[in-house]
């Protein structure tokens, strides 16, 4: 195309839909927003371009016309939106197919035209690499160990995170991420690490891996701090594969069978399979080259450390094979289909069955697919961490570890202080991401009408590790244990020194050696002082229950749901209802996930309900906008944030604020509330000496300040679930989640999101009949979301390539 | 002849720019010893933002310092001002410094983490999408040209190894960082040290995996994908070409190896003893010529900052007015300037120490101190302080030993960080009318360079 010089026209249609709908808000005159479209033809091409991407933009999402306007009809529409997109093709200039391969942008298809059944087009994925994840990643490298069991690892010292996952709430792991420059020096870094350990065994015995002076001297002493000082040899496979002991054992160079085996060897572990004969050509031939200018264990290592850079290994691959279909598509291979289960499910290579179909011909059919997909769902020994995933992603509460908590004002330790890890358990953050967890879990469990359960369940999981025979037993060791400290705080409350001693004589581990007693009995007096009350009644009685430690030191935490760890009679059989909380979005951690530091956040908790719930998008702030909050001692939150009403704002923030004002039933640490303190200075009223633990689980002293307060209000709107019956004024979360979770629309818009975490892509108009079959499958299985899964990973999305 | 494998690599560089790794520079005359030195540019970047009082000198009489906290535009001797306590390190080079406030960035992305945006002018997130341009750092490596191009280093989350970093080298391509002091060692200096078997077998492995990659160009199916092969295939063919570049450097680099404790090469160290051995590899690099332009980013809100004061400090909390173990944060943050300093002052001195043409390595660098994320802890990018070490031999007409303020926001004459470092390029031959984004709130004419610093 000869760039600028053809004359641009707005061909006559395209001009009588603008006219339509268009130039009365955005020509010459009006130019709403600084927007003029009527003048497109004496624009430079610059200029236009930018502006046609604007417009196709909001054409294509429906934003514009605006609610208010005539609307055009959904043919009108995409006539208009594939004109502009056919003008900036010719530049090579349209932004939006980018966009449109983000999650971020998912949800600017058109909903009804998903699920309207009309869209005839048969699905299917693009033909792609799938770059793998920080997850699958690290279970590869324990793939080239080959470890199973319990000696898989964590983590390796030497290996470095090369990718990792975004946490923004939404679906993290999508197949548009590329290996960059600065991931391709780490991997080689990782490479190298992993071949050294792969071949350590044998270069020890070969006399080749020196020992540091200083690693030989400290190993003679050993001592507490070995490890500490060489954090590398904490870990060392127990063994050298034989074809890699084999080259570096030999006297002589490698033969060629030799080298052969080596290669294999690598392949298998590597990639789960042999070298066809043109590779093995290849990396003979590469090996062989390293040979003549280094010796044989360099040839080696190098040969390894290419296999473990192969893209095979970074990318998954699904292209497809065979013969296409009547429309065009391949189906996957079975090699391809083995990994695509085993990865939507688990984050570890196929299994060995999987393995054994695919080189068995049986992962051919639709029916193949469905028999593997059910068994590794019903097999409790695979662990599936994809399926708890898509939750913790979705709903996004593992963000509660990204907001930072003042201990003070919450009275008590909460903000972890080591490096979040993806298994652990950290302090309150922690606590409350698992409390969610097992509340998931549970719904899953049952598999019914999962997602309406998950917005309306008023039961929880309160300092409950989900097992409740577990629980129950470890209630009743901490209830005795508590009973006797009772018993011992009322017993010697008021005994003399000499009596006292006497006492204690008798529960030695208040005594030391010479019959004196310890310091840590009056410590632990003070904090039973606390536990018991002063007269040592506080929950005392027959069938009251202590609360069993939770190793995080950080049992205060369960004033998150208002309760009070002192007087709380632990109830060990869970879930259990929880007053004022209704669904995961009156969680603590989805409350704090969507909290400022200091402060609760209506905009996002609003923004989350628009976007994950109602299908909706918001764009992102404008530059021009300053999005500042006024500072006023005598206002609630809701009230200061009237700024954001005035009329520039409200056009995105309708769409979360009468949403996110609901959630204001919570503060910002998710505790319900009926009245906001007014956090300011000259707002306090009393400030209170509180003993609570701090770091480390050590009881010490706070000071906690009580503000005045005001009512909070939390009443709201619900609009855009397409129903009429459901929108409309809301008085509390309760009432909203009940009327999401009548909503079709909601519910679609959560299979679109199942739809985009397992396929790894945003939806696109081709897959409209995957869609509509898992909503059917959805509501058929009465909410199952095990056969969600089987519908969405039996689809023509999952199976075909084009 | 276009092969299939040229298709992938050029449609990813025309997509990316030129993808993954720098590409090959030609060595340049400057570099390879004789003519005019080249001149250097160290951006030091901080987190938690500094606040513009910080950098007040306590000496103003009261009327400047009035004007100050209005924000009037200021420009002030030093020779005549005492520099502020945390600032004493690097008193002795009072006659390189100028503290210049006032610039503002609303149009980047301001707040907690600001990723490649002070760099580059424009809003940027997480999403490598966002990024919309090379950084304005790895802007002026490439006119530089030299073996690394452009080299960063990071003590930002107390990551190890080599992890993406905070300038960009192309739309949507974030640059690579060196975390740890080891990973930079083995990668900038190995040309400098003996070559064992496994070192030479490098050469044949690099060669393998580019002819490896070409197999896989029969699977392109479109630009995406393309990006995805071609990504690797250049990150591939770059090393192969610096490296040849770097054997013919084999002698420069070899003399100035620096000398890193083995403990801090094999991972063991705190972040204070991270900082300095990165010091020791940013001059070392400079003197052997590796890089003419360092990013180093001192810490970010994830630093665990250990081996400074008694406790670890938690750069977040201190951001949030959280005392350390008793120490209010206040103090903390003035320690943590203060020790920012001395390692500033290494630098220079460093770099002083340095022969080079008629004078030192310093004559021609320039060293700029920024808070990634402007005037706070949760910034809005009304200001950006720097803290700027200038050589003799700079091309900017700021006077040293200058405190100065710019015109307030939207008064006659304020400049934003678009302006600061198109006054930088523009000084050093690159015309480009106006680097970064426009703030479109800003009313007065912000197009172009700082006019009264060219000179």
């Amino acid at each position: 195309m000869a760039g600028g010089k053809v004359k641009f026209k707005v061909p006559s249609k395209a001009d009588d839909l603008l006219d339509f709908y268009c130039y009365e808000c955005h020509d010459s005159g009006t130019q709403k927003g600084d927007v003029r479209l009527d003048n497109l033809e004496t624009l430079g091409l610059g200029q236009r371009l930018d502006l046609l991407n604007v417009a196709l933009e909001h054409v294509f999402s429906g934003e514009m016309p605006p609610k208010k306007a005539d609307q055009p009809k959904q043919e009108e529409r995409d006539q208009l939106a594939q004109w502009i997109w056919g003008e900036l093709k010719i530049y090579n200039a349209s932004k939006l197919e980018d966009k449109l391969r983000y999650y971020k942008y998912a949800n600017y298809r058109d909903h009804e035209k998903l699920f309207n059944g009309k869209v005839t087009e048969q699905p299917f994925t693009k033909a792609r690499r799938w770059r793998v994840n920080e997850l699958i990643y690290h279970e590869r490298i324990n793939e080239v160990f080959e470890l199973e069991g319990r000696s898989r690892r964590e983590s390796f010292f030497g290996v470095v995170k090369p990718f990792n996952l975004p946490t923004d709430p939404g679906v993290a792991y999508y197949d548009t991420e590329i290996v960059e420059g600065g991931q391709f020096l780490t991997l080689m870094s990782n490479a190298k690490w992993v071949v050294e350990k792969q071949l350590r065994h044998a270069l020890v015995a070969s006399g080749e891996h020196v020992f540091s002076e200083e690693y030989l001297a400290a190993k003679g002493k050993g001592g507490r701090y070995f490890n500490a000082r060489f954090p590398d040899e904490k870990w060392n496979p127990g063994r050298t594969a034989e074809p890699f002991e084999r080259v570096i054992q030999s006297s002589e160079r490698p033969g060629v069978e030799m080298l052969r085996d080596a290669i294999t060897q690598q392949f298998q572990v590597a990639l789960q399979r042999e070298p066809n004969a043109a590779e093995m050509e290849k990396y003979l031939g590469f090996t062989n080259k390293t040979l003549e200018v280094s010796d044989k264990t360099s040839a080696l290592k190098k040969m390894m450390i290419s296999v473990l850079m192969e893209p095979e290994f970074l990318y998954r691959s699904e292209f497809g094979g065979g013969q296409p279909d009547e429309h065009g598509r391949l189906k996957l291979t079975p090699r391809e289909t083995s990994y695509a289960i085993a990865y939507a499910l688990t984050d570890r290579v196929p299994d060995e069955k999987l393995v054994e179909a695919a080189q068995g011909g049986k992962l051919a059919t639709r029916e193949d697919y469905e028999r593997e997909v059910r068994r590794i769902l019903t097999d409790d020994l695979i662990a599936k961490p994809r399926v708890l995933r898509f939750f913790q992603d979705y709903f996004g509460y593992k963000g509660v570890y990204d907001v930072f908590k003042d201990e003070e004002r919450f009275v008590g330790a909460y903000n972890p202080h080591r490096v979040v890890s993806t298994r652990y358990v950290y302090r309150v953050p922690g606590k409350l991401r698992k409390e969610a967890d097992t509340l998931v879990e549970w719904v899953l469990k049952n598999d019914e009408n999962v997602l309406e359960t998950l917005l309306t369940t008023d039961r929880f999981f309160v300092h409950h590790n989900g097992n409740n025979e577990e629980m129950k037993a470890a209630a009743a060791k901490a209830t005795e244990t508590a009973n006797l400290r009772r018993k011992i705080y009322k017993d010697t409350l008021n005994l003399k020194r000499e009596e006292l001693s006497a006492y204690l004589m008798k529960i030695k581990q208040f005594v030391n050696k010479d019959g004196k007693v310890l310091r840590r009995f009056s410590i632990e007096k003070d904090d039973w002082q606390l536990r018991f009350g002063p007269d040592g009644t506080i929950g005392e009685g027959q069938g009251w229950t202590s609360m069993p430690p939770d190793g995080e030191g950080v049992i205060h935490s369960v004033k998150m749901w208002n309760l009070d760890y002192l007087s709380w009679s632990y109830e060990a059989e869970q879930p259990m209802k929880v007053e004022n909380r209704m669904g995961l979005l009156s969680h603590p951690a989805w409350l704090v996930a969507n909290s400022l530091n200091a402060a609760t956040d209506p905009i996002h908790r609003g923004k989350w309900v628009r976007e994950k719930l109602l299908g909706g998008f918001i764009r992102d702030v404008p530059i021009t906008v300053d999005a500042k909050v006024p500072d006023d001692p005598h206002k609630t939150l809701r009230e200061r944030f009237a700024v954001s009403e005035a009329k520039s704002c409200w056009q995105c923030h309708e769409k979360m604020n009468p949403l996110g004002y609901v959630f204001e039933q919570f503060d910002d640490f998710g505790r319900f509330r009926i009245k906001e303190a007014l956090e300011h200075p000259e707002n306090v009223v009393e400030k209170r000496k509180v003993r609570a633990k701090g770091e480390h689980g050590v009881f010490k002293n706070y000071e906690e300040l009580v503000y005045r307060t005001k009512p909070v209000n939390s009443t709201g709107f619900l609009a855009g679930t397409g129903d009429k019956k459901l929108d409309g004024p809301v008085k509390d979360v309760r009432d909203l989640m009940t009327r999401l979770s009548k909503s079709d629309r909601v519910r679609q818009v959560f299979i679109r999101n199942v739809f985009r975490y397992f396929m790894g892509r945003n939806e696109t108009f081709a897959d409209s009949q995957t869609l509509i079959e898992a909503d059917r499958v959805y509501v058929k299985s009465g909410g199952s979301f095990r056969e969600l899964m089987v519908s969405l990973l039996t689809s023509d999305s999952f199976i075909y390539r084009k | 002849m276009h092969s299939r494998r040229n298709f992938i690599r050029t449609s990813a560089a025309g997509l990316l720019g030129a993808g993954g790794l720098p590409l090959l520079p030609a060595l340049g005359a400057e570099t390879a010893g004789g003519g005019t030195p080249p001149p250097r540019f160290i951006f030091l970047r901080k987190s938690n933002g500094t606040f513009p009082a910080e950098l007040v000198p306590p000496s103003l009489s009261d009327a400047d310092k009035k004007k100050d906290a209005n924000k009037e535009a200021l420009d002030i001797d030093l020779d005549r001002h005492e520099l502020p306590e945390w600032m004493k390190p690097i008193a002795a080079h009072k006659n390189n410094l100028t503290l210049l406030q006032g610039l503002s960035a609303k149009m980047c992305t301001m707040g907690h983490s600001t990723y490649q945006s002070p760099l580059a002018v424009s809003r940027s997130a997480e999403r490598i999408a966002t990024i919309k341009r090379a950084s304005v750092d790895v802007e002026l490596a490439r006119m530089f040209s030299s073996p690394f191009e452009h080299v960063e280093l990071t003590c930002a989350k107390n990551e190890k190894g080599v992890v993406r970093g905070m300038s960009s080298i192309g739309p949507k391509q974030p640059n690579y960082a060196f975390a740890s002091p080891g990973a930079a060692f083995r990668n900038l200096f190995a040309e400098g040290l003996e070559k064992s078997n496994d070192q030479k077998a490098d050469e044949t492995l690099f060669e393998f995996l580019s002819s490896n990659i070409a197999s896989y160009d029969a699977k392109t199916l479109d630009l995406l994908e393309s990006q995805k092969i071609g990504n690797y295939a250049n990150s591939v063919d770059s090393l192969i070409e610096r490296n040849k570049l770097l054997v013919k450097m084999g002698k420069q680099i070899a003399a100035n190896v620096p000398k890193i404790e083995k403990a801090v090469l094999e991972d063991n160290y705190n972040v204070v003893e991270q900082q300095y051995a990165f010091v020791d590899i940013l001059v070392s690099s400079l003197r052997a010529g590796l890089t003419n332009v360092v990013t180093y980013t001192l810490d970010d809100l994830a630093t665990q900052y250990d081996g400074l004061l008694a406790d670890t400090i938690h750069l977040h909390e201190i951001g949030h007015n959280k005392p350390l173990k008793g120490m209010p944060a206040d103090e903390v943050r003035s320690n943590l300037r203060n020790h920012h300093m001395n390692l500033v002052n290494k630098l220079v001195d460093d770099l002083k120490a340095t022969p080079e043409g008629k004078g030192t390595m310093f004559d021609n660098t320039m060293i700029m101190y920024l808070p990634e994320n402007g005037e706070a802890h949760h910034s809005h990018g009304s200001e950006v302080p720097f803290i700027i070490l200038a050589g003799d031999q700079v091309k900017l007409n700021m006077a040293r030993r200058r405190y100065i303020r710019l015109p307030n926001y939207d008064e006659e004459g304020h400049k934003t960080l678009g302006n600061w470092y198109t006054t930088i390029l523009n000084a050093y031959g690159n015309p480009i009318k106006h680097y970064g984004d426009f703030d479109v709130s800003l009313k007065v004419d912000q197009e172009g360079p700082i006019k009264e610093f060219l000179s």
